[in-house]
């Protein structure tokens, strides 16, 4: 049976034909660096996942671990109904895990379209086998969605440290493995970690920037309400292989990645933007066309936003003088599911017992538009004016549209070689059309002063 | 034959159509043919169309459930039509869009239509087999339609629309163009407020439906 599956996925007819006791599969690599192509470990391995995150609930006592024949049953036989978990779960937790599915796929020489089918293979297995309650729609997509753009940018990045070529390289496999554990794990298992061997070419990116930036941040609607609010942050942004220029089919061949920890929050934004395809095109190839699969994570006085979507980006950069630039891009798109917090508590919740774990916040797919303005001085960017918004249709919850709006005036002044002063002011704005309710808002602003570095 | 019954029959057959093609395979292999004596024949020209359109129904099973309903939800027994139209973007890889129609019941007397307009993607892991793996994403609305500020809808109608899918299936080709396909789906709406034809409105719905049924398939 086994072999008759393995022949079905191209594997070969007797892997002990040569005669040794251990075959050399060094013929199942796509190139000398790369790992082991093997198609059923990955599914596997999801599945010995969910053994792992179901054992964690059991040992942290919750109510969801006990399950048996009886729950795996009722759960496929009611199919898929909508979750209460907090906020944080749904929206980091669900995709970190599916990020490990998705790795393990591509840890054993999975493409990123074979890995998406293991992520979601994780994903459905957890919902319906995994946990007692019924299995959830958010959590699906949450988990396959957010686990792939998650899942793809821990595994660039991982072999953006990793340096095979090195004998000695245990520094790199370990700082690896904390940034993606599943493909460090594949690798020290399979002994690749200590196989000395060039770095897959498709994971050379051109280009690596970093930026980051740590400081003070003041929080509130006025100053009034400001005074007092500072609280430190930090950011970290990347751009992985020039996601503004090149033309490229490959997928997360270039990607965006925007962090802040701290603020009010421990995360208070992560964002990332994995471009699918871009080329150039107009006159000279001045312009850009874009799509790029997006992550967001946001939260602030004014909303919390969470979703995994795709948008296309129109960009263009003019010259202003010799070494003054304009960059400009337009972006519009969606969010496949979208979640927001709600501005409403539903009078329900309080009367009916079953809403005791009533989730304050409403989910729904949504548009999402924005543009950029950047000005750059040899390059460098000096200032960048951002605006993002968000139009989220609730399909659970207190019927409502969201609008979420977001815009960001960031200044940065070089101080010497790699490091400058910054200042970002931001101002976050959302309405709210409930019905019958009426129209709720809210909105606050952000003022952050920082230092810099960036890194080419 | 009560429908739930009808549906575990078709169901079933369904999923023995796709391990048909298996055991002739195996058949096949055990005795070699004239065509595997014979020498190995041309390359098979390429496919020239790249349209790719798909028509048929079956039997669904559909069960419609929300936060403050019965928790086993309401079963309803019905069936299911669905057309597909799209391109192939390559060998292994259609994308389309599928509009699909099938009745569901939730605390009233009479079922009420679902309609589904998505975006799918369809994956031939093997290119000389028919199986195939597909899913995609899109609107799911019941009743009339999408509550909105323009006109007015008679009930039954919902007020939101987020629909996803995802299933599988074998296809039998007659011949370069034409054949059938043997699929089970399972479509999952989140449709929102549902308002009842009695003018009453139930919050967060969610409809399940799970569908095995055949499909005339050209390519």
């Amino acid at each position: 049976m086994a072999r008759a599956i393995g022949l079905g996925f191209g594997l070969p007819e007797d892997p002990k034909a040569s005669g040794t006791a251990k075959p050399n599969r060094d013929a199942d690599r796509r190139c000398p660096g790369c790992p082991i192509r093997r198609m059923f470990r990955p599914y596997v391995e999801s599945v010995w996942l969910n053994f792992m995150y179901n054992g964690i609930n059991h040992l942290s006592g919750h109510p969801t671990a006990d399950i048996g024949a009886r729950t795996i049953w009722r759960n496929l036989r009611h199919g898929f109904e909508w979750d209460v978990n907090p906020w944080t779960v749904n929206q980091i937790g669900h995709p970190y895990q599916g990020s490990n599915y998705f790795t393990s796929g591509r840890a054993h020489g999975l493409t990123f379209y074979e890995s998406t089918a293991v992520a979601a293979f994780g994903s459905a297995t957890w919902e319906f086998i995994f946990e007692n309650n019924r299995a959830s729609l958010n959590d699906l997509i949450n988990t396959t969605v957010g686990g792939i753009a998650l899942g793809e940018v821990m595994h660039r990045l991982g072999w953006l440290v990793r340096n095979p070529e090195r004998s000695s390289k245990g520094r790199n496999e370990m700082l690896a493995l904390a940034i993606d554990p599943i493909g460090g794990l594949a690798r020290m298992t399979s002994g690749d970690s200590k196989r000395v061997a060039p770095k897959p070419a498709d994971m050379i990116p051109t280009s690596v920037k970093t930026r980051g930036g740590a400081g003070m941040m003041w929080q509130g609607r006025t100053i009034d309400d400001a005074d007092g609010s500072a609280r430190p942050f930090l950011n970290i942004d990347v751009d992985y292989g020039g996601v503004r220029t090149g033309k490229s089919k490959v997928p997360f061949g270039a990607f965006g990645l925007e962090f802040i920890a701290g603020g009010g929050s421990p995360v208070s934004q992560a964002n990332v933007r994995g471009r699918h395809f871009g080329t150039p095109f107009g006159k000279d190839g001045k312009a850009q066309f874009s799509v790029f699969q997006t992550f967001d994570y946001m939260t602030n006085n004014a909303f919390s936003f969470g979703g995994q979507g795709v948008e296309v980006e129109v960009a263009t950069k003019h010259s202003l003088s010799s070494k003054t630039s304009l960059w400009m891009a337009a972006t519009g798109g969606s969010t496949i599911l979208g979640a927001v917090d709600t501005l409403i508590r539903t009078p329900d919740s309080s009367k009916n017992p079953e809403l005791e774990g009533y989730r304050p916040y409403d989910y729904g797919p949504t548009l999402r538009f924005g543009g950029v303005l950047e000005l750059q001085r040899s390059d460098v960017p000096i200032a960048r004016l951002t605006y993002q918004g968000y139009q989220l249709n609730v399909v659970d919850g207190t019927r409502a549209f969201h609008v979420l709006q977001r815009a960001q005036l960031d200044i940065r002044i070089p101080i010497v070689l790699q490091i400058s002063l910054g200042m970002a002011g931001e101002f976050f704005f959302r309405k709210a059309y409930y019905w019958p309710e009426g129209n709720r808002t809210a909105e606050t602003s952000q003022l952050r002063l920082f230092a810099a570095w960036s890194q080419k | 034959m009560t429908g739930r019954r009808l549906f575990v029959v078709v169901t079933l057959g369904a999923l023995l159509s796709l391990a048909v093609p298996a055991s002739a395979v195996a058949q096949s292999e055990s005795a070699p043919t004239d065509s595997q004596l014979a020498p190995p024949s041309p390359a098979p020209l390429p496919i020239k169309s790249k349209l790719w359109i798909v028509g048929g129904g079956g039997f669904s099973m559909a069960r419609a459930g929300c936060a403050t309903c019965d928790r086993a939800g309401v079963f309803t027994n019905s069936k299911g039509l669905f057309f597909d139209i799209g391109g192939r973007v390559s060998a292994r890889v259609d994308f389309g869009v599928e509009l699909m129609f099938v009745r569901a019941r939730l605390e009233t007397v009479d079922p009420v239509l679902t309609t589904f307009i998505l975006g799918i993607a369809q994956f031939r892991p093997w290119l000389d087999q028919g199986l195939y793996l597909r899913a995609g994403m899109g609107v799911g609305f019941a009743g009339n339609g999408i509550a909105g500020p323009i006109g007015e809808l008679a009930p039954p109608y919902s007020t939101n629309a987020l629909g996803v899918t995802y299933g599988l299936g074998w296809v039998f080709m007659r011949d370069r163009r034409w054949g059938v396909q043997a699929n089970f789906q399972h479509h999952i709406a989140a449709i929102g407020e549902l308002t009842t034809v009695t003018g009453a409105s139930i919050k967060n719905v969610v409809g399940n439906y799970w569908t095995s049924g055949m499909a005339i398939v050209y390519r």
